[in-house]
């Protein structure tokens, strides 16, 4: 014992607190391991948990070629391709460009517009049938061998169909109102079942209602929770009428009928406030012409959970004009006008198109209506239109497949009116979602995000956890499994405080960031505060509340910029500043147990490379000058509430 | 003469010309043309109506499909009339990829034996394994807290050394990244350590502490309890796997063979190429 003592010693750091706990280099049973050290059962601490310990990447937002825009615009990518993509294997994208995600996903939810999916199928699926006549014997032989003999059954097929000399019998199959017709949703739910791997990758069934009144963005992407044996049960909303409706109303409707009809669960998630020039997050009245009252609200915090914060057509956190005492706040701002920029944009929109000033507005709402619509959690996706969810700036395929990478696209408006210019390099690679769950499938995914525990990136995978409580301490943190006194003394992002303690006079707030392990180091996290004070005013305020590289705040009370190791010329940085990990237990200064507040943390990390940046090295493209080459990217948690008891 | 160029004038002049033809066309003609909603197609309109809003349209909600289905009917008809699809670059990818849709039908109607299935298999090996399991241990040391090689070697020493009585947990820098990994594989280890720490893991002796291994982290010494490798998985437990994989490659086969042969059927004439760069 001697000896070792000594080499104890010489481990300086950590002599101190050397505890004589097991033998750790052959180990005891898993049975005395598990009393002398773990909370948990059995050998693994992280066994028979009974909250959420992974994290589970996806996005909620992604097109392929069936959403009519993108196969107009050249994507011919199918949901198999997206799918493929997603979880990692390499494939082609429509320009025929080989195309591979740095890592996985998880999961993904495919949200095509509704619009077109009953438009093409009045060929699709006539093929079983084919079976039932002689001739499609041949055919199916010809099938069944593939490569060329399989061709040339199609051909053969095809020609026949195109010359009327099919069979009759297969002829009315294809006529409307037969059960063949209108099967594309059929096709897409079917795919999502096949690709569907618990445990491996999670394929969720959803869809876009495109709710665009007079280019007003107000799209919602709609999540269910369930397969193909309940989707089937129902067809998408559309928003052309006569069939389908603009109006949010008789989405929340349809929602609730999806659950009452098939015993399955559905959320929506509505994204581009910036685009909506004010529609978005109403305050007074609706743009269908209803009034937000007690009844809007009610189905809005029904039946969205979740916003989209970012996204490739901009960031939606907030605006400059709108929290101008927040440095990070002009983070890749779109704010030209509406969606197809026939109205320009006024700054008195703007404040009901951010998610911050929502979800403080919503706090306003609460007041005066009972219910706040707009206690939203973050999630960040990509909408792109090419069936690559591709949200990582060093390897962006771009919004549409005519903006996958090429020496034109950062100059190549994305779009133009006689009223302005939404410019190709204005456009951001961005985003992902993270979800804490118990085990990567359907269910676990979507109920995490119901729960709101889930938070948006701007394409990076950094890894943060944000608890709220009364109690926690500077030692929880350093315990071996904060995350363990996380869910033990409060309740993880998403969540409810109420109720001051008697002996409390403020919440506190344990939060944790690991960066990226293939990205950036992190400058800083802040925590975001919004409230609403007696006279019925919200506000809002940014604290920096753990920082990189022991950074001095300044007399005005300000926490210098972190530096920049961009090398312009080679796209490339380096993580000589910033930190790896970054972790606080913060206490609100400012809190007055008579105000409803939220909280969110923003974690940033150091100044990495733009994607017109790698453009620029990779494809010897001329950048404009007004186009950003670097940016910081960040995460942003869902919020925690504090709500005061009612008195 | 700038004029010309507005699109407002273009407009103007393919209104008064489609209103010129329109007339010439139509002008004395009242029921030259017909329209037919026929009892199928109302019966679709209902069904569709039905399942999405999961109740029957009433009379006058489904008046105003029928008159909509009309009206797109009508302006279709007359679309075509003038030709209007001719080079609609919409027009044509959308039918183009109706083609497509077409030939990839196809493909899901040949059910593939039990034969093509192994077949199958034995070509594309990696796609059906068994994810390989591992428990392990791992202590995390953040380059920026220590001189590295002498710190960690000793650290390793002390951890080998018989009957030590080493708390891991106090040696870890880091907060995020446990200690313990349980019934991990290597595609889950992968999102946090990275694919080189996976590797070096997985090909490292069991139930020794190994290390350093580095990650994009910093250094780890690693402790593997017990490790499960990877192995191919019989036919009958990844069979809706197989097949999936197996029709996915006959789609592809098929729509490429399926093109070749019409490519064939024409004769393809390029006018002009241009100069293109390497």
């Amino acid at each position: 014992m001697k000896s070792l003592n000594k080499t104890l010693l010489m481990l300086s750091v950590c002599a101190a607190s050397t505890l004589l706990a097991f033998d750790a280099g052959t180990p005891a049973s898993a049975k005395d391991m598990t009393k002398s050290l773990y909370q948990g059962k059995g050998y693994s601490p992280y066994a028979n948990r009974s909250f959420p310990s992974n994290i589970y990447w996806g996005e909620t937002h992604l097109h392929t070629g069936l959403s009519l825009d993108a196969g107009l615009f050249g994507c011919t990518l199918g949901h198999d391709d997206a799918y493929r993509f997603a979880r990692g294997e390499q494939i082609k994208s429509s320009t025929g460009v080989d195309v591979k995600l740095g890592r996985p996903l998880d999961w993904l939810v495919i949200t095509d517009h509704s619009d077109m999916m009953g438009i093409a199928t009045d060929i699709q699926k006539g093929a079983p049938n084919i079976l039932e006549i002689p001739k499609g014997k041949e055919w199916h032989e010809g099938f069944a061998k593939g490569g060329q003999a399989a061709g040339e059954a199609a051909f053969d097929l095809i020609t026949n169909f195109s010359q009327m000399t099919l069979p009759k019998k297969m002829v009315a199959d294809y006529s409307p109102g037969s059960k063949v017709y209108n099967n594309l949703w059929k096709d897409i739910i079917k795919t999502a079942d096949r690709f569907n791997d618990p445990g491996k990758f999670t394929a969720l069934i959803g869809y876009e209602w495109t709710s665009v009144p007079k280019g007003f963005n107000l799209h919602r992407n709609v999540i269910l929770r369930d397969g193909a044996d309940k989707a089937g049960q129902v067809i998408p909303l559309t928003t052309q009428p006569p069939m389908g409706t603009q109006d949010p109303l008789e989405l929340y409707k349809w929602l609730e009928n999806y659950e009452k009809k098939t015993g399955g669960k559905a959320l929506a998630i509505a994204h581009n406030g910036n685009l909506s020039n004010g529609w978005l997050f109403p305050t007074e009245v609706t743009y269908a012409g209803g009034k937000v009252d007690k009844n809007y609200v009610e189905k809005v915090s029904r039946w969205e959970p979740l916003t989209e914060v970012t996204q490739i057509k901009g960031d939606g956190e907030t605006h400059p004009l709108l929290s101008p005492d927040d440095e990070f706040a002009d983070f890749e701002t779109l704010d030209k006008g509406n969606l197809d920029i026939t109205e320009v944009k006024t700054p008195d929109m703007l404040q009901r198109e951010y998610v911050r000033q929502a979800l403080k507005n919503g706090l306003a709402l609460e007041e005066k209506l009972g219910t706040n619509p707009y206690k939203f959690g973050l999630v960040g996706a990509t909408d792109s239109h090419t069936g690559l969810s591709t949200g990582e700036e060093n390897n962006f395929f771009g919004k549409s497949t005519s903006a996958e990478p090429s020496k034109t696209r950062v100059t190549h408006p994305f779009i133009k009116s006689k009223l302005g210019i939404i410019e190709g390099y204005e456009l951001s690679a961005s985003g992902y979602q993270a979800v804490f769950a118990q085990n990567n499938t359907r269910e676990d995914i979507w109920d995490a995000m119901n729960r709101k525990e889930t938070y948006a990136t701007t394409g990076t995978r950094i890894i943060v956890r944000f608890f709220g409580g009364w109690d926690y301490s500077n030692n929880d943190l350093r315990s071996r499994e904060p995350v363990f006194h996380g869910y033990k003394k409060g309740v993880p992002m998403g969540g409810d405080l109420a109720q001051v303690p008697k002996d409390k006079k403020a919440p506190n707030f344990m939060v944790f960031a690991l960066r990226d392990p293939l990205g950036a180091n992190l400058d800083r996290i802040q925590i975001i505060k919004g409230w609403l004070d007696a006279k019925g005013r919200t506000h809002e305020k940014v604290y920096d509340v753990a920082w990189s590289d022991n950074r001095k705040v300044n007399s005005k009370g300000k926490l210098p910029a972190v530096g920049n190791t961009v090398d312009y010329e080679a796209a490339t940085w380096t993580n000589t500043i910033g930190a790896s990990e970054l972790a606080t237990v913060w206490s609100d200064p400012d809190f007055d147990a008579n105000e409803k507040a939220f909280y969110y943390a923003r974690v940033i990390e150091i100044p990495t490379p733009r994607w017109v940046l790698y453009d620029k090295v990779r494809l010897g493209v001329t950048i404009p000058k007004e186009a950003k080459l670097i940016l910081q990217e960040r995460a942003y948690t869902s919020p925690i509430w504090y709500t005061p008891s009612a008195k | 003469m700038r004029f010309i160029k507005e699109s407002l004038f273009h407009f103007l002049l393919l209104g008064g010309v489609l209103f010129f033809i329109y007339n010439m066309k139509n002008g004395d003609t009242v029921h030259a043309k017909s329209v037919v909603i026929s009892k199928a197609e109302i019966e679709h309109l209902k069904t569709l109506w039905t399942k999405t809003r999961q109740r029957a349209p009433t009379q006058n909600e489904l008046q105003a499909l029928i008159e909509h289905e009309i009206r797109e009917k009508i302006m279709y008809q007359e679309a075509l009339g003038l030709g209007l699809e001719q080079g609609d670059s919409f027009v044509r990818r959308r039918l183009a990829q109706k083609m497509e849709f077409l030939s990839s039908d196809m493909a899901e109607l040949a059910d593939p034996s039990e034969e093509e299935l192994l077949q199958y298999m034995s070509t594309h090996k990696d796609m059906f394994r068994s994810p390989g399991k591992i428990n392990f241990k791992q202590i995390y040391i953040d380059p920026s807290k220590h001189k590295q090689h002498a710190y960690t070697q000793t650290l390793l020493d002390v951890l080998r050394s018989k009957d030590n009585k080493v708390d891991i947990s106090t040696l870890t820098d880091s907060r995020m990244l446990r200690q313990f990994y349980t019934g991990e594989s290597e595609y889950s280890l992968e999102k946090v350590f990275g694919k080189t720490f996976v590797k070096a893991l997985f090909t490292s002796p069991v139930r020794t502490w190994q290390g350093p291994i580095t990650s994009a982290y910093g250094e780890h010494l690693v402790f593997i309890d017990s490790l499960t490798p990877s192995r191919q998985e019989p036919l009958d437990l990844v069979r809706d796997k197989v097949v999936m994989e197996y029709k996915a490659q006959k789609r592809k086969e098929m729509d490429r063979a399926f093109y070749a042969n019409l490519r064939k059927s024409y004769q393809v004439i390029i006018e002009e190429t241009q100069e293109v760069s390497q």
